[in-house]
């Protein structure tokens, strides 16, 4: 069967300023269905379009069969193309838009038998579903007597079942046709193609393996076909309580958690309510997670900087958080207004002024970031942040105020386009995201935290060289490791040895990792796991009525209901029960450590002062017994802060309290006190 | 021809009662006004309003192979056509 070529060639377009097509180069079939892919706003309707010939180019060329055709549309024989939007006439009945559209008879009356059109003949087009509706459409294009059909976002906004119907129209079609079609269902697009391009920054690619390059490219992210998900992973929230957050510093209000104050450098109130989001919503999801570790590296590393200046946030800040009253948007009434601040200045002008010549610039400024944020080598993430600023940009009124110089008579229109519209507010929040990205690499960089290897393994393995605490001047840093055949960790030491900063070192350690943030460690490599749960600072409840030991008697009950609930949890428990007498103590804490230690896929750190329970737990699998070293120099007691194998017996309570000079005082104090004396 | 006349029927839903409402304020020169709304601002404002409202639905058109001059220009013409008619009923003698 012969078959007819469409060949398009040096397709170039360029909109105020940008390229949207740059030497776009493709060839299509009949018999074939050539699919194009691409981000909103990407260029794929525009070169549907350019090809149609109702779209200007720049440059192009355009060949049927090898004869260049300017208008292809004109005369109706050579091109059909399906708009994105509907394109039948809405007060008119179906079969008069059919007869009028399809001159062939035979044709007409296929198109009338069809299932759909048949029930809806006598009824306008505006009583059709959406559904029923493109696959009318669709339905009218390919009856239409040409060879080559254009469809742009056939399957877009309808249910499954007129997807299938219309991927059967096009593969029917197909038979006499060449298809080119475009849809942000890339999943559709690609059953139903036989060839696939990828339209990116203006430049079409061919694309040969979408499994791999559709990644490759950041079109789809990772892991959508080589990881074997169905769909993108949801952003999955890690389950923590603000027990544990009070444990690791960082408190039920961010603002004041000495951990958020680390990563809080930027200084401005937008960024700092970004980090706090960020900082409150750890994560399970082991994509999202490699995602932002990925953006914060890349960022970092390339030294991208969202390089605003402090003072201009904060003008346009106050300016969009002030009350003053929209100005009217006439653009005589402008010039008068600045006329008039001319001659008696007013700070309400001054300071919508301000603002807006600050949001222009910083329009600028975001505009410039996109090619950075897009560059080879990009992540998935900061590829989804450049489209974001990308479209954004492109919506009605931002780009005018791109394209324009500053202009006192705009000033109207502009206060109400900033303050009105949500596309301000979007592209700010995008700002405020890189800023934070960039503020944890640098302060990543500033303390040598590391960035952690995720596990994709069903075992739960934590394990971290070189782990320290972030907020100790000087840290000796450890090497640990938890697993699941070795899932309990009994942690003891004398007082003051470093346990409880240990633990609070390794729980940031997780925590931090399951916010996607770089860790304190030199290394680290870790399984996603579903929570986190410590016990280290725990008081007892007035408000409850709890004594301390019911405190800590209700954690443990939590902590089972957490562990029930989620499975795969790692939970941290410092000097249990020590709320009560110390055989009561010991007893409860072998029972509760016993149980713990036989629980599968979660990974626990008990610590402890009872080391006489260590005998009774040897025996058992899944333990591992850890201690910190402790000695005496010269009668006083010398910590070297590093966690050994081993139980440890050491008693440094009495050193501690002779070291301070305890007993003198109370001496002291108490023969003060003695009329005897 | 049938889709010339329905994209020529679509523009005189306004062109229709905007030249009703020049022709009324034209008085006893309900014609004159009515027929030079017609051929003007009437079409012309019938064009803007589907050029601005309706721009998905000239792909109806395209997809005839008709252009926009090529439609344009048979709107002016049918337009003409039916002043001239007009004018040949009431003043023909």
């Amino acid at each position: 069967m012969e078959t007819d070529e469409l060949e398009v060639s040096g397709i170039t377009k360029m909109f105020r300023h940008r390229s949207v097509l740059s030497d776009v180069y493709m060839k299509c079939r009949t018999t074939e269905v050539t699919g194009i892919l691409g981000r909103n706003g990407s260029g794929k309707s525009t070169l549907l379009q350019i090809i149609f010939g109702t779209v200007p180019a720049d440059e192009k060329r355009v060949l049927i069969n090898g004869k260049m055709i300017s208008k292809p549309y004109v005369g109706g024989n050579s091109l059909a193309y399906l708009p994105q939007n509907g394109f039948l006439p809405n007060y008119i009945r179906v079969k008069n838009i059919v007869k009028i559209f399809i001159a062939d008879k035979a044709r007409r009356q296929n198109v009338m038998d069809d299932e759909v059109v048949s029930r809806h003949l006598n009824n306008p087009i505006t009583a059709l579903s959406g559904g029923e509706r493109r696959s009318l459409e669709v339905l009218l294009i390919i009856n239409l007597p040409v060879k080559f059909v254009l469809l742009d976002e056939p399957f877009s906004g309808i249910e499954p079942l007129y997807k299938e119907k219309i991927g059967t129209l096009i593969q029917a079609g197909k038979k006499e046709k060449g298809f080119l079609i475009t849809d942000h269902d890339y999943r559709c697009i690609i059953n139903n193609s036989s060839q696939l391009y990828l339209l990116d920054q203006g430049v079409l690619r061919k694309i040969h393996n979408h499994q791999t390059e559709l990644e490759a490219f950041n079109y789809v992210p990772k892991g959508t076909f080589t990881g074997g998900k169905g769909t993108p992973a949801e952003h999955i929230p890690f389950d923590t309580d603000r027990q544990t957050l009070k444990d690791l510093d960082m408190v039920e209000n961010f603002h004041e958690g000495a951990l958020f104050r680390l990563f809080d450098i930027s200084g401005t109130p937008g960024p700092r309510q970004k980090l706090a989001e960020i900082f409150k919503s750890p994560l399970r999801d082991i994509q999202a997670l490699e995602a932002r570790r990925d953006a914060i590296k890349y960022i970092h590393e390339q030294g991208i900087n969202p390089g605003i200046e402090k003072k201009q946030i904060v003008a346009i800040e106050y300016y969009l958080d002030s009350n003053i009253g929209l100005f009217n948007r006439n653009p005589f009434i402008s010039i008068v207004q600045r006329l008039k601040y001319y001659f008696s200045p007013s700070s309400e002008y001054y300071t919508v002024e301000t603002g807006i010549r600050n949001i222009i610039r910083f329009l600028k400024h975001m505009e410039s970031l996109v090619p950075k944020l897009h560059a080879v080598g990009t992540t998935f993430y900061l590829t989804e942040l450049s489209y974001k600023i990308q479209d954004t940009l492109s919506q009605d009124g931002i780009r005018e105020v791109l394209d324009k110089e500053e202009s006192f008579s705009l000033i109207g229109k502009m206060d109400h386009l900033f303050r009105k519209s949500p596309h301000l507010k979007i592209l700010l929040n995008i700002y405020y995201e890189l800023d934070v990205l960039e503020a944890i690499g640098k302060t990543a960089n500033h303390h040598g935290f590391t960035y952690p290897v995720y596990l994709r393994s069903e075992e739960a393995i934590v394990q971290i060289q070189g782990l320290f605490h972030p907020l100790v001047k000087e840290a000796v840093p450890n090497n640990f490791s938890l697993q699941s055949n070795n899932s309990l960790c009994f942690l003891t030491g004398a007082n003051m040895s470093g346990k409880s900063t240990f633990l609070k070192s390794f729980g940031i350690a997780v925590y931090l990792a399951h916010l996607g943030f770089p860790v304190p460690a030199a290394t680290m490599n870790t399984t996603v796991f579903h929570g986190l749960r410590t016990t280290i600072n725990l008081s007892d409840n007035i408000t409850l009525g709890y004594s301390h030991f019911y405190s800590e008697v209700m954690r443990i009950k939590e902590i089972a209901y957490s562990i029930r609930k989620n499975q795969k949890m790692i939970v941290v428990l410092d000097e249990l029960f020590k709320g009560t007498n110390v055989k009561d103590a010991a007893e409860v804490s072998l029972m509760v450590t016993k149980v713990l230690s036989k629980v599968p896929q979660s990974l626990f750190i008990v610590s402890t002062h009872h080391v006489e329970i260590s005998e009774k737990l040897k025996d058992l699998p899944n333990i591992c017994f850890k201690h910190f070293a402790y000695r005496v120099e010269n009668d006083m007691p010398a910590y070297t802060y590093k966690i050994l194998d081993g139980v440890s017996n050491d008693r440094a309570g009495l050193l501690i309290l002779k070291k301070e000079g305890i007993m003198e005082l109370l001496s002291l104090a108490a023969s003060s006190h003695n009329p005897q004396t | 021809m049938k889709a010339i006349l329905l994209y020529y029927l679509e523009l005189s839903l306004i062109n229709v009662p905007f030249s009703l409402l020049m022709g009324w304020l034209a008085g006893d020169q309900f014609l004159k006004g009515f027929s030079l709304s017609f051929l003007t601002g009437g079409m012309l404002l019938a064009v803007y309003f589907f050029e601005t409202n309706q721009q998905a639905k000239y792909f109806f058109y395209f997809n005839k192979g008709l252009s926009k001059p090529v439609l344009w220009l048979a709107v002016i013409v049918l337009n003409a056509l039916l002043i001239f008619t007009l004018y040949t009923a009431f003043h023909g003698n």
